[in-house]
């Protein structure tokens, strides 16, 4: 495979001015991470302290292998909802290797508000089975929470994919034979004491673990039953008496050391195969993205500089180059894994959609998974291109795309607009992990066009309801619905929302997919059989 | 193996042959005939004797060279002479012959934003040449090789449809009269 050349000079002043912008960013972005993961009151802290517990983090710590790396997902999840006082959603998640296995880790972060759910923290538990059972991956609860956060409660109970749906997939990943160990290092009150118990093996630390269905108070005002917490429900009684848990443990320290022998009894899994080479470090530093990204967001870059600064060797072998030259498509190795490679370099036409459909086909035929690199204004718009039929070039790469067996991997490293957002993988998709760079930019229009849209909608409704305006308030509005439309349009945003797994730093884009990659390749998965049309 | 490669000025094939550690070295068709006899394939030992530190057997005599490689160019000292050595492509040997256009054509409909030159001027590749927008992203053109420019087609703020001639270099033949 070839090497591919760079032609990106890194003393430009281009290049510089871009450094400098997105290192700024890059910078807020770490803060941004920094705060979310450890800056907490000191009263929390000192709480937990007092208990004797340790924090998540800390708790992963022990979990997970020495040195190893810890691909955490959502970091920022929540970051710009409930005034920024849940940070990560109050949940930690992420995939690290326990005993040599690849394990989902989903753990109560108790330093906020005591673990307790807001709507945002059930959502993102249930991405995090979901990625569990996507990938087949073996769960380790570390269950810390109050519970739900009862002011919301509407938003948390019933829904769909609320509460209920994280006992459910508990019960589905147990069918899919997907192993689940709980190390219960809190009271587990009302459905919380379902996490523990619908776990394969469940481990309690005596004196502040508790599973119980009702809680002392509970119970003393339902029956006037007076009981303490370890009598109702504590370690000795539900590994002891119940048979509810299975480990009474002394320490949390204890238990999760327990946790780690028994994730060492799992089954290993025979991971999907795939065309495999020993990895090798990209010739360009992935560094120098940086540089290579615009620090306007509107102008124009070629994805070959990017790719060249994610896969192995720099190397890469781009299918059909002159045939819709707005899409780029072609093999390359990421870690030593093969993958085919699709990145935007410019609008989408009917050419370029058919050009990755073909491609993608030949992907999926060839088990090769595929990588998406987003940045896309959209679909050309306009008589000569609806007449060549771009509307139904575009469905076929929909189509195709919704439909693969291979696994597939989205990173937003720009633009993600309108109609392009589908047909490169969106999260609607379900590509097995979604990850967006922090200058990034998501919605269904660009900026300035949506605010004049949404501005003349404004206007005209004023001016039937008899007012006029002058020409500042007119801005004003203007100014009002752009700000807004901009902040929902953001890397924050999405990532607050749960559009994507989370930010990433540009340079760790190919350790990041290195890791999804290989946690994907847990699950095999079916081939469906026909030939590949070229379109 | 074959390979096609630069040392110095001049290019050379090479096929190589690999005996478990050994390769066998054979050049093709030039005259130059210090190391490898002409038609004659010698077998040649690399050893890695640290870092940067090979010496290389031939004919049962060894040689030390100095080698440090980045990407597809080697420098190398070697019987007291540096060299400096590509690898070529072979794709983009091919590709070279075919040629380059003297003009950028738009690939979509759009408006021109910025018009850096005049017809006359001298530019070298990279200088950027002019700035469109279409579909709401700006796209700099940037000089493809060194030369002249020919003509520039739109001003600033013209809307141009999609194939139409952005900007045209002076064909490079007729350039030095």
């Amino acid at each position: 495979m070839r090497r591919i050349k760079s032609s990106v000079e890194v003393n430009s002043a281009d290049f510089l001015a871009n450094q400098a912008r997105n290192r700024e960013l890059l910078a807020e972005f770490r803060l941004r991470q920094d705060d979310a993961r450890h800056k907490r009151a000191d009263r929390d802290l000192e709480r937990l302290k007092k208990q004797k517990k340790l924090t998540p983090r800390e708790r992963i710590e022990l979990l997970l292998d020495p040195g190893t790396p810890f691909m955490e997902i959502s970091s920022l999840r929540a970051c710009e909802d409930y005034d920024g006082q849940v940070p990560g959603a109050g949940v930690v998640g992420g995939i690290g290797i326990v005993n040599g296995r690849e394990v989902l880790v989903h753990a109560s972060d108790s330093t906020v508000k005591a673990g307790a759910w807001y709507p945002k923290s059930v959502a993102k538990s249930v991405r995090l089975q979901e990625i569990a059972r996507e990938n087949h991956l073996p769960v380790v609860h570390l269950v810390d929470s109050a519970g739900a956060f009862l002011p919301m409660q509407s938003e948390i109970f019933p829904g769909h994919k609320m509460g209920g749906h994280l006992f459910y997939q508990q019960c589905k990943l147990s069918a899919a034979g997907i192993s689940q160990v709980a190390v219960v290092l809190g009271h587990c009150t009302a459905g919380g004491a379902y996490v523990p118990t619908l776990c394969d093996y469940s481990i309690m630390v005596r004196g502040t673990g508790g599973v119980f269905l009702g809680g002392p108070p509970l119970v003393k005002a339902a029956t006037g039953e007076d009981v303490s917490a370890e009598e109702l429900g504590g370690a000795d009684v539900q590994c002891g008496i119940s048979g509810t848990a299975d480990y009474a443990v002394d320490s949390e320290q204890e238990g999760i050391a327990l946790a780690r022998e028994l994730v060492g009894t799992f089954k290993r899994t025979i991971k999907a195969d795939v065309d495999k080479r020993d990895p090798e470090e990209p010739f360009y530093d992935p560094k120098e993205l940086y540089g290579v990204i615009p620090k306007d967001t509107n102008t124009q870059f070629d994805m070959r500089e990017v790719i060249a600064r994610i896969v192995d060797g720099s190397r890469f072998h781009e299918y059909k180059p002159d045939y819709g030259t707005t899409l780029i498509c072609g093999y390359a190795f990421i870690h030593g894994y093969k993958v085919g490679i699709i990145g935007n370099n410019g609008v989408l036409f009917s050419d370029s959609a058919q050009k990755a459909t073909n491609f993608m086909e030949l992907c999926n035929r060839d088990r090769v998974p595929l990588v998406f690199l987003q940045n896309i204004t959209g679909f050309m718009i306009g008589k000569e291109y609806e007449h060549e039929g771009i509307t139904k070039h575009g469905a076929k790469m929909v189509m195709t795309q919704s439909n693969l067996d291979v696994p597939k991997f989205t990173v937003i490293v720009n633009g993600s607009y309108g109609a392009g957002n589908y047909a490169m993988s969106g999260r609607a998709y379900e590509p097995r992990f979604l990850f967006m760079w922090p200058q990034s930019k998501i919605s269904v229009m660009g900026v300035e066009q949506a605010a004049k849209t949404l501005t003349q909608i404004k206007l005209a409704s004023l001016k039937k309801q008899g007012k006029t305006l002058t020409d500042e308030e007119a801005q004003a509005i203007r100014d009002d619905i752009a700000h807004d439309y901009e902040h929902k349009s953001s890397a924050y945003y999405s990532t607050s929302e749960g559009w994507d797994d989370g930010i990433i730093d540009p340079a760790d884009t190919r350790n990041v997919l290195g890791m999804a990659i290989s946690a994907a390749l847990n699950k095999d998965w079916e081939q469906s059989s026909h030939g590949v049309l070229r379109i | 193996m074959k390979r096609e490669i630069k040392l110095g000025d001049a290019f050379y094939t090479v096929t190589a042959h690999r005996h478990g550690d050994d390769y066998t070295a054979h050049r093709h068709g030039d005259d130059y005939t210090t190391i490898i006899n002409d038609g004659e394939a010698l077998r040649a030992r690399l050893e890695h004797i640290g870092d940067e530190d090979y010496q290389v057997v031939i004919n049962g005599q060894s040689t030390p060279v100095k080698l440090i490689s980045h990407g597809e160019q080697a420098f190398i000292h070697a019987f007291g002479r540096n060299f400096e050595l590509d690898v070529i492509d072979p794709v983009d040997r091919a590709a070279e012959q075919s040629g380059s256009s003297n003009a950028v054509k738009a690939p979509m409909p759009g408006i021109m934003i910025e018009v850096n030159v005049k017809p006359g001027q001298q530019v070298s590749a990279g200088e950027p040449l002019l700035s469109i927008e279409s579909m709401k992203i700006m796209t700099v053109i940037k000089a493809w090789r060194d030369g002249v420019i020919d003509s520039v087609n739109y001003a600033e703020g013209d809307a141009f449809d999609k194939n139409a001639v952005l900007v045209a270099m002076v064909e490079e033949e007729s350039e030095g009269e």
